[in-house]
């Protein structure tokens, strides 16, 4: 046996240690190829710039980012487990280079494996993962390549964070201390010390970041609390502050607080001295102190990719309802006064709409531009006029005295009280002539989004008198039942009529902003997908690392309290309320975390995302506990060899 | 020839608490000699072991092996030191779970770099000396303790060292398997002449020696020799420990 054979076969006999390590690799490997693959396809490089491919080539960049940690972190826990064997072969005589060199040549020959089973599994799938990208992208579709770019890519990638793992992780093996590395890491000994100040300043941290990401929504219930929302408003990065509190919060909450509740469990004697409530009380103190680290990576894991997938889960499917937002009406041409051929113009929208057998409604509305001493341009329409639309919009109709204005938003998202514009008590039109005051605010948008910025409803008798009109346009919005259809109209419309022509005329259509919001939508939620997806594999993995860490140390614990008289029934319930805390203690906080962070993305969206986050936080419980139920059938049947002597 | 000498040796361990583990302990092992070493539990017979072994350093004192002092080598030369000079046989066996009997065998001449020819020889030979040449193809959890200790002895004599270790070599075994691998120990010194330092608590296996070493609170005792007969020399133990003041208990705990 040569020292190569040697760590040959220290892999290749152990590979239930190995097996979740390399099958995770597999899998990071796996994804990273498929997203190569897309990249690297003839179609999408050819569109070298484009939004596509920056979306893949950064999702790229956060698989790799994610790899590194990932392998990181399993060798770590590889190495941990492994400690007394490496005590004996120092013991033996093993130089500590020689262990450095053992310890490479196992991880490159997994890391190796691991690269090319990634990439032929990946192969085999590329079909598949390019026929997606292609139906989410309308490109017709993404034929099949022989991708040797990315195959070179993800080979090349691996293999450095193969080498520079194997090459750094050995140092971290103690290899000064072969008493330590022999009794292996049994400390159950020593006190669990906790700090209550901490412990506070968890909840307080955490408090603090929800009541940060919520503070948008707290606003007009109580004057005190006003305040507060306003200066947190004007704190500079309010998202900065408020993740690394919610991030620092986590990490005392294992640390510190977890522990002080167990303390209180252990205090309760009622409690704590039931049956086996003691055993995995006291148990838990240890694994949830020894853990900490993990069990806080795997929150913030969980966390972000619980946050990713509702996130684009949520904009894909409320895509629709912003588009009817944010284009009230299907088409809305808008002329000038100089544009000469308005007429005409009209005639070819409403004959092109015809031939193609569409029914639609027309609402002309006049709009005047002038400008206020504060050189902002003001933008007045009558109240016949708007009542006309508000009538399609299904909104209440307004009757407005002589004196009176009502301002209307000009984005979809507006706040009355805080808006400039919108909070304005009083208007005054040709520089002062006319002074109104304003009477309200209308719900929507009766345009669309950006169009007619500090619109103001007048009285048609005011309208009338005003004298100051810089420009009079005249805006056509149609209202058109089927418009899902309308793609093709108004590809031959662009045709005609172009994008519009600067000072004369311009128009804007639903349909083209929902087929563009839609992909690029889409393209998220594909993406966003697969990076949730590996990271929650990964927060599972490190989990599943950690358990079989310890399994040698539990292993002795429990063939003593078998001795004792603990039956099999007993100790299935002590370790699997350990295992049940260490699966789901991290899920219910990332789910919290996620809430509040879709609470923040929600101020963005015009629509409520609640149902969307519930179903992607119930997929999740439903992996987590298949997960759990997995593992601890595993774990159990270990356990169950040893002690059913 | 002095093979180890021990002089002045202690061990304080703690830094708040001290705990003296080791006193001034001074001591000479001749080549070819097979002493054991003796004393109630905590009373830093592990620990004296330990510095022999290479692996914790003494506080105070020095330890020469072969006339070279292995603390003062750097960590690269101590491990050669040790993979050469050593060998070492554990309670709890310490085989690698991974390798196959024979792999676990031949592992410090494959950490040496030692010629596939040469351990396959070696291998061999030390099989057939200690009788297990037909369980060389199995793995360590099919086998049974007996030849598990064989086996870690196997390993630790295959590179003929200076100086054979061995921390309670029998104290996981039954008493016929004790007996085998003590009969082996004798056998093996006898015939290849490899000085043995073996710590034990079981006055059984400490009478195969030439030599025995009593120590007490971390502090040197008594030092019996062995005459002609093992069974006299087993009472002689017998009547040292019960002098050294462990109770009759602490004597047989081992058979558990």
């Amino acid at each position: 046996m040569t020292f190569r054979q040697f760590a040959f076969n220290n892999v290749k006999r152990n590979t239930r240690v190995y097996l979740a390590y390399f099958l995770s690799s597999v899998f990071t490997i796996m994804v990273f190829f498929s997203f190569a693959v897309n990249l690297f396809h003839p179609v999408i490089a050819s569109r070298r710039g484009g939004a596509i491919e920056l979306i893949l080539g950064q999702t790229e960049v956060a698989i790799l980012v994610f790899s590194v940690l990932f392998v990181f972190i399993s060798v770590n826990a590889f190495l941990k487990v492994r400690s007394k064997e490496f005590g004996i072969l120092l013991i033996l005589g093993m130089s500590p280079k020689q262990l450095r060199r053992l310890v490479f040549l196992e991880n490159m020959l997994i890391g190796c494996v691991a690269i090319i089973v990634g990439i032929t599994i990946g192969l085999v799938f590329s079909k598949l993962f390019l026929m997606l990208l292609s139906s989410l992208l309308s490109y017709g579709s993404l034929s099949f390549y022989f991708p040797v770019k990315a195959i070179l890519l993800t080979a090349g990638v691996f293999i450095l964070i193969f080498l520079g793992i194997s090459a750094i992780t050995p140092r971290i093996i103690r290899t000064n201390s072969i008493i330590t590395l022999l009794k292996g890491v049994k400390k159950a000994n020593r006190e669990i010390k906790f700090s209550i100040i901490q412990s506070l300043a968890a909840l307080l941290l955490l408090g603090s970041g929800y009541f940060m990401a919520l503070s948008p929504k707290l606003y007009d219930l109580n004057p005190f609390l006003d305040r507060v929302v306003l200066f947190i408003e004007r704190l500079p990065y309010t998202e900065v502050i408020l993740t690394t509190f919610v991030v620092i919060g986590t990490y005392l909450f294992f640390s510190q607080l977890s522990i002080l509740v167990l303390h209180r469990l252990k205090e309760n004697k009622k409690f704590y001295l039931k049956k086996t409530n003691m055993l995995w009380v006291s148990d838990l103190i240890y694994r949830i102190r020894d853990n900490t680290r993990m069990l806080f990576l795997v929150t913030v894991l969980s966390a972000v990719a619980f946050t990713a997938i509702t996130g684009v889960y949520a904009l894909s499917s409320v895509v629709k309802d912003e588009s009817l937002k944010d284009n009230p009406f299907a088409l809305t041409f808008t002329s000038y006064s100089s544009n000469a051929h308005e007429e005409e113009q009209i005639k070819i929208i409403e004959e092109m709409l015809d031939s193609h057998g569409f029914k639609y409604e027309k609402y002309k509305s006049e709009v005047i531009k002038q400008t206020a001493k504060d050189n902002q341009p003001i933008h007045i329409i009558k109240q016949s006029d708007y009542n006309n639309r508000a009538a399609a919009l299904g909104l209440e109709q307004e009757v407005l005295d002589k004196d009176q204005a009502l301002m209307v938003p000009v984005y979809v998202r507006f706040d009355p009280k805080r808006d400039k514009t919108l909070s304005q008590k009083n208007i005054a039109l040709d520089n002062g002539e006319i002074n109104l005051e304003v009477a309200g605010v209308a719900p929507k948008v009766i345009f669309y989004s950006g169009l007619f910025r500090n619109l103001v409803v007048v009285s048609d008798e005011t309208y009338e008198k005003i004298k100051n009109i810089q420009e009079k346009y005249h805006s056509y919005s149609y209202d058109i039942p089927d418009w899902l259809n309308t793609l093709e109209v108004t590809e031959k419309l662009r045709e005609e009529l172009g994008v519009g022509e600067p000072g004369r005329y311009y128009w804007s259509t639903r349909i083209e902003g929902y087929i563009l919001e839609n992909q690029n939508k889409k393209i998220f939620l594909y993406v966003g997908f697969f990076l949730g997806a590996i990271f929650f594999l990964g927060a599972g993995s490190f989990l599943y690392f950690r358990l079989y860490t310890d399994l040698n140390q539990e292993k002795d614990k429990y063939i003593g309290l078998a001795k004792i008289g603990l039956s099999f029934q007993e100790m299935k319930r002590v370790a699997g309320i350990q295992i049940a805390v260490l699966f789901f203690v991290p899920y219910i906080l990332a789910s919290i975390h996620t809430y509040f962070a879709i609470a923040v993305l929600q101020t963005v969206l015009y629509s409520s995302v609640l149902k969307q986050f519930f179903v992607v936080i119930g997929a999740f419980l439903m992996l987590n506990i298949i997960y759990y139920f997995s593992v601890r059938s595993r774990y159990l049947n270990y356990l169950k060899g040893f002690t059913v002597r | 020839m002095e093979i180890l000498k021990l002089k002045h040796i202690s061990k304080i361990y703690g830094e708040r608490v001290q705990h003296s583990a080791l006193q001034d302990i001074n001591l000479t092992i001749e080549k070819g000699e097979f002493v054991g070493i003796m004393g109630p539990s905590g009373s830093g017979k592990t620990t004296l072991l330990n510095v022999i072994s290479t692996i914790d350093p003494p506080t105070s004192g020095e330890v020469l092996l072969n006339g070279e002092n292995p603390y003062k080598l750097e960590s690269s030369q101590l491990a050669l030191f040790r993979r050469r000079k050593l060998g070492f046989v554990f309670q709890d066996f310490n085989l690698i779970d991974t390798l196959t009997i024979g792999e676990n065998i031949v592992l410090p001449l494959t950490l040496d770099g030692h010629q596939v020819s040469t351990m396959d020889k070696k291998l061999q030979e030390v099989a057939q000396r200690l009788n297990i040449e037909n369980i060389l193809t199995k793995r360590t959890y099919e086998i049974s303790g007996g030849q598990a200790q064989r086996t870690a002895i196997a390993r630790a004599i295959i590179h003929s060292p200076l100086l054979l270790l061995a921390d309670e070599p029998t104290g996981n075994l039954d008493s016929k398997a004790a007996k085998d691998v003590m009969v082996l120990f004798e056998k093996i010194n006898r015939e290849t002449g490899v000085t043995t330092v073996m710590v034990t608590h079981d006055p059984k296996s400490a009478s195969y020696c030439h030599r025995v070493i009593f120590i007490k609170d971390g502090r040197f005792y008594n030092e019996i020799h062995r005459g002609d007969s093992r069974r006299k020399f087993y009472q002689q133990i017998l009547d040292v420990l019960s002098l050294l003041g462990g109770e009759a208990d602490d004597l047989s705990a081992i058979r558990l």
